[in-house]
């Protein structure tokens, strides 16, 4: 019972993770999500929160009003994404 | 339109590739136009030794997708081939590989500039440059946003 997060290319690197798993009943929504990552990973939580940063939910990016209401279940994928520079 | 998407460490055959196209196509195409992206050695200042690609699979390749939706929407297509490679390449080395395939060739060479402005801006990979004193992320460019405004503004 649980949701993954995952974190991308620079993010990765300043976070020092690619993956963490939280249970799920603990992080009901994005907000708590967020809070939770703060708590957990310190100070380098903060590149999380910059403005060019998008969060993916089951690989669908939301918007940053969508991000705040949208609630979390058992099984959830939550990316962190940087901005994108492909081609 | 037949459409292939495919990420890969792997290099690509431009010539296989676009033979497939006009074996499985024969006589139904008039126009087949190509864009190769290739590692440059210099960035800036900067001598690059090489460039790493990185990307979230399933997320990028629907990202992808959506693009092909919008090419074939907004033009008379046989085909659309998009190959990206990932993991490490170097100067010289290709990165990516759009085809476009039409009966005319207005059609293609438009579709062929869509999908490699708008790879650019929208397809979930990330970059980065490895230097002679280190490695460093690749930052998007604003001039790639405003080729893709521009498409953006001829809707309108």
């Amino acid at each position: 019972m649980s949701v993954a997060v995952l974190f991308f290319a620079s993010l990765r690197e300043q976070v020092g993770r690619e993956q963490i798993s939280l249970p799920a009943d603990e992080v009901p929504d994005l907000p708590s999500l967020l809070a939770r990552l703060d708590r957990e990973l310190g100070d380098v939580a903060s590149h999380l929160h910059r403005p060019s940063v998008r969060v993916a939910l089951n690989q669908s990016l939301l918007d940053t009003d969508d991000a705040a209401r949208r609630s979390l279940k058992d099984g959830d994928e939550v990316a962190f994404l940087p901005p994108i520079t492909g081609g | 339109m037949y459409r292939a998407v495919r990420i890969q460490h792997e290099d690509f055959d431009l010539g296989a590739e676009t033979e497939q196209l006009r074996a499985q196509l024969a006589g139904r195409i008039g126009a087949l136009s190509v864009f190769v992206g290739l590692v440059r050695e210099q960035f800036e200042d900067s001598a690059v030794n090489g460039l790493h690609l990185e990307h979230y699979p399933g997320m990028t390749e629907q990202s992808i997708g959506r693009i092909l939706d919008q090419v074939e929407q907004r033009w008379l297509l046989d085909a659309a081939v998009i190959v990206h490679r990932v993991g490490t390449l170097h100067p010289g080395d290709q990165i990516v590989l759009v085809i476009a395939a039409a009966g005319h060739r207005k059609d293609s060479l438009e579709a062929c500039t869509f999908m490699i402005d708008y790879l650019k801006t929208d397809a979930v990979f990330w970059k980065k440059e490895l230097l002679a004193d280190g490695a460093r992320w690749v930052e998007s460019f604003d001039t790639d946003y405003a080729r893709v405004k521009a498409w953006q503004q001829k809707d309108a």
